[in-house]
């Protein structure tokens, strides 16, 4: 089988970018997208060329680093995957495929397709945390939690920070991402102590990196590998409200 | 040099050594702690839990990891589960059971105090995550569940479905981030340890790469602590992330950092086999498989590619079933991985054929789902069989999954003592990259409890007491031994980056040095091909060394560069890991030696000579390491024979 | 500043300005002041049918009650400026945000509508422009009254083609925008929100089906009225 693959490369963040169209000779239905980039890469280290550069670390869809928007869609064309577990049985003999960064202001391109998403680290470090010194944590039943609400807050802590729903998003917003770990930790009971402030501080910190404004397309919550509805953003501008009438 | 592997363990009852030696450290002030630099390199549980707890106490600390956010260090894979001995089930769990079940499981090659220690501080860890909003799986009443795991009699295992490591690496990145917003920790990300610097026989830096544009640099402190993981990419072939690697390990151990039982590396039975040469990585399924699934081969060499369809009942065999009756497909890690090795290794492998040999079992399900029926197979299993399906496009429950042994976690790891000292002076190692806890064999369920206990419940104390007895003294930025660093890894770069001879891409050799350690030193080590591969290994590294090719350049993005650098040092560790693997005349844990089996081909551990830890020193070259014996005594506990049969 | 003093100027006006998210709600809070008057407005349009006289009267009525009257041109005249103040700053901002296009871009959810909010919204405001300028006389068909002004422009086709594009376009905009302010004002509950898309497409259709239906009637009456008259 062979495809043809348009390849976004960038020397780096300041550089001019440009496709750089491929053609893969040799793939089989058992390899991974990423595995495919693998042998590009080799073919173009011996040929003395430079690799393309993309991210990627655990190859098991949880570490969240690998990203890439395939032929339109971030993590490619298969729902709830991330782009490490895409295997090349979702593409046919002759397609043409568009590989391009994530694209998205806040996210400034590092090298061809890697991107910076430490906007992410920072609105988290905002206060998306509980503060819960080492050490003085009371036993872990004193607060029951019911099942429901545990399975609930899951759905919400599941996410793996990739970025997707930003890189989707028209607007290129990171309210889904934002929605997630205010809802994780606003569900809680440890998390009540610091809930308003959370929501106030996390969402300054979003406006300020310079993320675009949600729009309600649901984008984000389509192409999320793990599948976080957007119903967390919803509720977090619920949270919002709240913490303006309460203390 | 001569080293005294002085454990510093304390003495008296085993239930009273933490607490006692708690109250003997040293401690810093509350006031003086910011004058104290620390560096942490790595932030999966145990350098994120390090990082977070030290800026709490008020240290200043600086941490480092190569991914792009802390938050993507390979804890987050972990899928099982913690220990913890906190007994909620009533069901006869004590810190005294946790502690002999891991030093029975790590086939008694532990060291009594730390692993004690370890069971205490389960209970703990489990507290800590919960107020730092770890979604635990729940009862319907509120209270946390707890499910057996590993084959373990009591159910002390805490887990948030199958995403436990990634849900307990959260908490701990969420702790270090709000230290970071407090200015207590400063942060490092996309950044690579690649020197130690050592002043006086202290550990005071470590030189840098910044990975974006390649910038080499040094940062000082007054003690340094590795928390970088495991080995397991030495293979090639792993369960572990693409960018895991030991040269932080390496390193230190080239600075004197003994390195312990380098052959103790755990084979995980269930994962889905390579497809084809271009296989990147591994994936893990849940052992949990195994309670339904029947694992077997083809009776036939013949018959291995049939469709199993095809193949009726008396041209299977149940091979887990018939030879070990008792437990069946229940049998522990290294005895499943071992026994699916032979059955391939006879030629009875099914898949598809990947340099000659298939290698891959069958885990069937049809007799569960025939019981049961698919509803509640699809219950129980089905996340993984999506999994399954979406790796190999094949559903499980119309033909039998294929699985295969694949390397998952390094019990070996830098020599430390009690305090998570290694024996260069003030450089601490915590977490996988250690040796400490698990023998000769991990346990299920225990790698995020050893992270996290040492993270957050052991090194804060000792870090504390090393640093109280040294004042703090910045390193002058023009010091002889930063520059010396930082050109020793400015020479390493450019030779990696002009070879004489280039032509193959790094990963070429770590194919290359993966391949033949796994075949001589994976699942089953036998002397003659242990020596075959310490011959061909130099060889392998001398011609990595002259035909490596590196495109582009130093001083920017280069993900060539990094994975060289790294395969650079696998290619000697892989060769202690032999080395070691030969020294050790024994069978025990993950280390099976055909020379030292049983009549029915059981592991046969040899008490009398080998109850010690293997720590090598270096000796300025590789292929020569000094061997130093760390002799483990067991007080408490006596040695037994694990039996399965 | 302590934190209570902290929180209460977080909690000012100027300060929750500054989140993207309350001027989003601002948004929809306005948007909705905006649809109720709609249906309000459709109310008086109906008064069109029933002859000048009538029409006439309802504007003597209106005028008698200046309190009411003014009161509501001043807050839809506020939701319209909040309307489109934060409509197009996020729309430019949003625009901003992306920095490079794809070459390649497939979507998975989003509306048509939800896409050309800007542009529905634009051509809304047109409209509008135009609507008011005959009311107000500054387009004259007809200079004897709002009332004949209104029939006589209704006798150019363009002026009804126009009047049909407006409500269709605010169909379009409504199917979003109706959908959307329940996400923004947090309105979701998982046993109701297979309702909300409903709900917004029979606002949005509603309203301009309404004043289609007033439209095409007052043809009608247009051409009798006309017709019995030469």
């Amino acid at each position: 089988m062979s495809l043809v693959l348009h390849i976004w490369r960038q020397s780096d963040s300041t550089a001019q970018g440009r496709f750089e169209r491929h053609t893969i000779d040799e793939f089989t239905p058992d390899m991974s997208f990423l595995e495919m980039l693998d042998v590009l890469n080799e073919g173009l280290i011996s040929a003395g060329k430079e690799p393309v550069a993309f991210d990627y670390d655990c190859r098991e869809g949880i570490c969240g680093a690998c990203s890439l928007v395939i032929d339109g869609i971030p993590h490619g064309p298969q729902n709830a995957t991330t782009t490490c577990q895409l295997y090349m049985r979702e593409f046919s003999d002759g397609d043409e495929i568009w590989v391009e960064p994530w694209r998205v202001g806040a996210f400034p391109v590092v090298r061809d397709l890697v991107v910076d998403r430490s906007a992410y680290d920072r609105i988290l470090q905002a206060g998306g945390f509980i503060s819960a010194r080492t050490g003085s944590a009371p036993d872990g039943n004193t607060f029951p939690v019911s099942k429901e609400t545990a399975d609930r807050v899951f759905t919400s802590s599941t996410c793996i920070g990739c970025g997707a729903c930003a890189a989707a998003c028209p607007n290129a917003s990171a309210s889904l991402f934002v929605a997630a770990k205010i809802a994780h930790l606003g569900l809680l009971p440890q998390g009540q102590p610091e809930r308003n402030s959370r929501v106030h501080t996390m969402l300054a910190q979003m406006d300020t990196e310079g993320f675009g404004f949600c729009g309600n397309h649901r984008e984000c919550e389509a192409v999320c590998p793990k599948e976080i509805n957007i119903d967390r953003i919803a509720r977090m501008n619920r949270d919002m409200y709240r913490s303006l009438v309460r203390r | 040099m001569i080293y005294d592997l002085h454990s510093n363990e304390p003495t008296g009852p085993l239930e009273n050594r933490w607490t006692k030696h708690r109250f003997d450290m040293g401690l810093v002030n509350p006031a003086n702690r910011k004058k104290y630099q620390v560096i942490v390199v790595g932030t999966g549980l145990a350098g994120g839990s390090t990082a977070a707890t030290l800026g709490e106490m008020g240290y200043h600390v600086k941490s480092f990891c190569f991914q792009d956010s802390p938050r993507r260090a390979h804890s987050i894979a972990a899928q099982g589960g913690i220990n913890a001995a906190k007994n909620y089930q009533n069901d006869g769990d004590s810190v005294w059971r946790l502690f002999y079940d891991t030093i029975k499981g790590g086939d008694f090659r532990s060291r009594e105090s730390n692993v004690y220690r370890l069971a205490e501080l389960s209970v703990n860890i489990i507290d800590q995550a919960v107020a730092q909003g770890v979604p635990f799986a729940r009862e319907y009443g509120g209270l946390l569940a707890n499910r057996s795991f590993g084959g373990a009699q009591v159910s002390r295992t805490f887990y948030a479905r199958g995403q436990t490591g990634q849900q307990l690496l959260l908490g701990a990145y969420q702790a270090l981030n709000r230290q970071i917003a407090a200015g207590m920790v400063e942060m490092f990300p996309r950044t690579e340890m690649l020197e130690l610097i050592v002043i006086d026989g202290r550990a005071r830096g470590i030189v840098t790469r910044n990975l974006v544009d390649g910038k080499i640099e040094a940062h000082t402190a007054d003690c340094v602590v590795l928390c970088t993981g495991g080995y397991g990419n030495a293979y090639y072939l792993s369960t572990n992330a693409k960018g895991c690697n030991a040269s932080a390990v390496w390193r230190a151990h080239r600075h004197g950092a003994l390195f312990a039982n380098p052959c103790f590396t755990q084979i995980h039975p269930t994962c889905i086999p390579q497809s084809g040469s271009y296989q990147s990585k591994l994936t893990l399924m849940s052992e949990s498989l195994r309670n339904d699934g029947r694992v077997w081969a083809p009776l036939r060499p013949q018959d291995s590619d049939c469709a199993p369809a095809d193949l009726p009942e008396d041209a299977r065999d149940y091979f887990l079933e018939r030879r070990y009756p008792a437990f069946g497909n229940l049998v522990p890690r290294d005895i499943a991985s071992r026994a699916a090795k032979e059955a391939c290794d006879d030629g009875r492998g099914v898949g598809p054929e990947v340099n000659g040999r298939r290698l891959g079992v069958y885990l069937d399900f049809s007799k569960a789902i025939g019981q049961l029926g698919e509803a509640v197979i699809g219950e129980r299993y089905g996340n993984l069989f999506e999994m399954y399906q979406r790796i190999t496009g094949e559903d499980p429950n119309k033909t039998p999954m294929r699985i295969y042994p694949a390397i998952h976690y390094a019990m070996g790891g830098l020599w430390v003592d009690y305090n998570l000292m290694t024996t260069v002076d003030g450089l601490f190692a915590a977490g996988e990259c250690n040796f400490s806890d698990h023998g000769a064999n991990r346990l299920g369920a225990s790698a995020l409890m050893q992270g996290l206990a040492d993270g957050y419940f052991v090194l804060p104390y000792s870090i504390g007491n090393y640093l109280s007895q040294h004042e703090a003294d910045p390193i002058a930025p023009d010091h002889g031994a930063i520059s010396s660093a930082i050109s020793a890894v400015n020479s390493r770069i450019d030779r990696l980056l002009s070879a004489p001879g280039a032509k193959h891409p790094p990963e070429h050799f770590h194919r290359l040095l993966g391949q033949l350690i796994w075949d001589n030193c994976g699942m089953s080590r036998d002397p003659a091909e242990l020596k075959n591969a310490l011959q061909q290994l130099p060889e392998i590294r001398d011609r990595f060394w002259h035909e490596v090719k590196v495109t582009g350049s130093g001083e920017q993005f280069n993900q060539t560069l990094e994975r060289a650098g790294r395969i650079a040092d696998f290619l000697e560790l892989g060769e202690l890991m032999c080395v070691d693997a030969l020294e050790r005349n024994e069978s025990c844990g993950s280390h099976a030696r055909s020379d030292h089996l049983t009549a029915d081909g059981e592991v046969k551990r040899d008490d009398d000579n080998y109850s010690y830890v293997a720590a090598w020193e270096y000796s300025g070259d590789v292929s020569t390491p000094i061997l130093h014996k760390e002799q483990l005594c067991f007080e408490f506990v006596h040695p037994s024979i694990r039996s399965y049969k | 500043m302590n934190e209570v003093q902290l929180f209460t100027r977080e909690r000012s006006l100027p300060a929750i300005w500054h989140y993207s998210m309350m001027r989003k709600a601002a948004m929809a809070v306005s948007g909705i002041a905006l649809i109720v008057f709609l249906f309000g407005h459709w109310n008086g349009n109906r008064v069109l049918l029933e002859g000048e006289m009538e029409f006439n009267a309802y504007l003597e009525w209106l005028q008698a009650h200046p309190l009411l009257h003014y009161g509501i041109w001043t807050i839809v005249a506020a939701a319209l400026v909040v309307h489109l103040v934060v409509g197009s700053t996020h729309w430019l901002h949003n625009h901003r945000a992306r920095r490079v296009p794809y070459r390649k871009k497939k979507q998975q959810a989003t509306t048509w509508a939800a896409r050309t909010m800007i542009v529905s919204g634009t051509i809304l405001l047109l409209f509008l422009v135009l609507h008011i300028a005959q009311i107000r006389g500054w387009l004259v068909f007809d200079s004897g009254g709002v009332y004949r002004n209104l029939q006589a422009g209704f006798e150019h086709w363009a002026v009804v083609a126009v009047y049909l594009l407006g409500q269709i376009t605010l169909a379009f905009h409504l199917y979003h925008g109706a959908w959307s302010l329940f996400q923004t004002l947090g309105i979701n509950h998982p046993r109701y929100n297979h309702w909300r898309r409903p709900i917004a497409a029979v606002i949005g259709v509603g309203i301009a089906a309404l004043n289609i239906a007033l439209i095409l009637l007052n043809l009608d009456l247009v051409r009798r009225v006309t017709g019995g008259a030469m």
